[in-house]
């Protein structure tokens, strides 16, 4: 991923964001002189994402595919994109299909609920249920500390 | 209690991941075991096959896993540091991106990191160790290396203490483990509380403190920061590295995403994660890479003998099993082990050498 300044003169570039083992490569065209199409962005992604199986595999490692997915943005086309990618796994031939995840899905990762158009709708949710739930526990708690602090036979019927 | 399956899962055809393609495979059956006998065996058995994962990998076989050795100092391992290890492999048969991960081993010139532990950091290490930590196979709890910090200016406790780094010294002069440091209890953790499914009990090792107090100092510490100090370790990678948290990644993600919406231009992400990647380290490939980094060969030695050497034993509530298994039994074995204090460097390590690659 190549990020410009809007005159061009600074650049800044990475290929991947990572936490341990949870990785995010990307591929984009900020530059905007000649956009890529949704066919050439979807192939540019599918050959960094072989790439980066090939040499975790040449390491001993290997990628978990059955949770991995791609997300395309196409920036002033379509915003949703339906190409597929396929990836092959260490010495076997036989590709595997990786999930195709909507930009207005929100995803899990490290540990927020992320959604690529920035609505916070998912994590907002999650924090309300655990919010619902800690609160609950604490309900619960001080119900049963009021009975257990009432001294006996002062109830009045 | 475990679970485990009734018949072992067969392979699915990959095409048959596609989820329109056919209907999903019947669901596994499991059986419950409660004999202390059979958990320990197939525990046993499960955890040798999980730590044999990388067997399949071009390192994890015969030429290339003789050719590597255990340690990250054999006659290849230099080649591989002096960026001439064509001669040694046949290129025919070695992948494109195989030899791209080696190209980026190759030693860089930096000053060499110091392989002894000093007093005050043994002593500092110990006293920031939080005593309810679980280690010791030898039965060795960490709150009697931490008695003798209570009394720091007792002369007796600096004595014991001064003999147990001493004891340190004694192993970077051999450059060879000691047998007790050979030893891990493996711990099973469920993924899923309340679920003991077999494969998803995630593996947890004990090791000796002493060891693993090494391990920290030397990787955590001194090799981590010796990288960052010479700027080795790129922006990409966030974990295991001083000042950095799983947020501010999450946050370079989300900018990410932001900047493409408002600049409105393409973007495409592959989200993915490494399959126990502690698990499956190729422990010599990381030597290398440190080697390449300054650190001296005693400590890696030291390291990577350990790890080949390794006797590994499951430990659960009826207690620490007879039986155990190793490399030299049950071989070949990888993977440094969640719970070492070098497994985290030995990862980023490894990472960063893999994304330069790219």
């Amino acid at each position: 991923m190549t990020f410009h300044s809007p005159d061009g003169t600074h650049k800044s570039e990475r290929n991947q964001d990572a936490f341990v083992d949870d990785t995010t490569g990307g591929i984009n065209n900020t530059k905007g002189i000649e956009p890529s199409t949704p066919a050439e962005l979807a192939q540019r992604l599918h050959k960094l994402a072989q790439q980066w199986e090939k040499v975790l595999f040449a390491s001993g490692g290997r990628l978990d595919l059955k949770n991995a997915f791609i997300i395309l943005y196409a920036g002033n086309g379509p915003t949703e994109l339906t190409t597929k990618i396929a990836l092959t796994c260490g010495n076997d031939a036989t590709t595997t299909p990786i999930e195709h995840k909507k930009v207005t899905e929100a995803h899990k990762t490290l540990g927020t609920r992320m959604c690529p158009t920035g609505d916070m709708i998912a994590e907002g949710n999650y924090l309300k249920n655990k919010a619902a739930t800690i609160a609950g526990r604490i309900e619960v708690y001080q119900g049963w500390k009021a009975k257990s602090s009432t001294p006996a036979g002062t109830y009045q019927a | 209690m475990i679970k485990v399956p009734v018949k072992p899962p067969s392979a699915t055809p990959k095409e048959a991941q596609e989820p329109l393609a056919q209907p999903p495979p019947p669901p596994i059956e499991y059986r419950v075991v409660l004999d202390s006998q059979e958990i320990e065996s197939a525990l046993l058995v499960h955890n040798t096959k999980h730590y044999g994962q990388a067997k399949e990998t071009p390192f994890g076989h015969a030429p290339l896993y003789n050719l590597l050795g255990t340690d990250g100092t054999s006659d290849f391992c230099k080649q591989v540091l002096d960026g001439n290890y064509d001669s040694a492999i046949d290129l025919d048969s070695t992948s494109q991106e195989l030899r791209l991960m080696l190209d980026q081993l190759k030693r860089k010139e930096l000053p060499p990191i110091s392989a002894n532990i000093q007093y005050s950091d043994f002593v500092q290490g110990l006293r920031s160790w939080p005593e309810k930590t679980s280690i010791l196979p030898s039965g060795r709890h960490l709150g009697h290396y931490k008695s003798l910090l209570v009394k720091s200016d007792d002369a007796k406790s600096t004595k014991l203490l001064k003999t147990h780094h001493q004891m340190t010294l004694l192993v970077v002069l051999r450059a060879r483990p000691y047998e007790r440091w050979c030893r891990d209890l493996e711990v099973m953790l469920e993924k899923e509380p309340g679920n003991p499914l077999l494969h998803r009990l995630r593996i947890i090792c004990l090791y000796e403190a002493d060891y693993n107090l090494y391990l920290k100092q030397m990787w955590a510490k001194r090799a981590v920061r010796h990288a960052e100090d010479h700027n080795c370790l790129g922006n990409e990678q966030g974990g295991s590295r001083p000042n950095r948290f799983a947020i501010n990644v999450a946050n370079m993600k989300a900018l990410t995403y932001t900047f493409a919406r408002l600049s409105k231009t393409g973007l495409g992400t592959f989200n993915n994660d490494a399959k126990s990647c502690f698990d499956s380290i190729m422990a010599a490939l990381a030597l290398i890479y440190c080697i390449a980094l300054g650190m001296p060969d005693a400590p890696c030695q030291i390291h990577g003998q350990a790890i080949s050497k390794m006797k590994h034993y499951v430990k659960t509530l009826q207690g620490t099993s007879q039986n155990y298994y190793s490399n030299a039994l049950n071989g070949p074995l990888f993977g440094s082990g969640q719970g070492s204090g070098g497994s985290p460097s030995l990862w980023l390590f490894m990472w960063v050498a893999l994304a330069a690659a790219l």
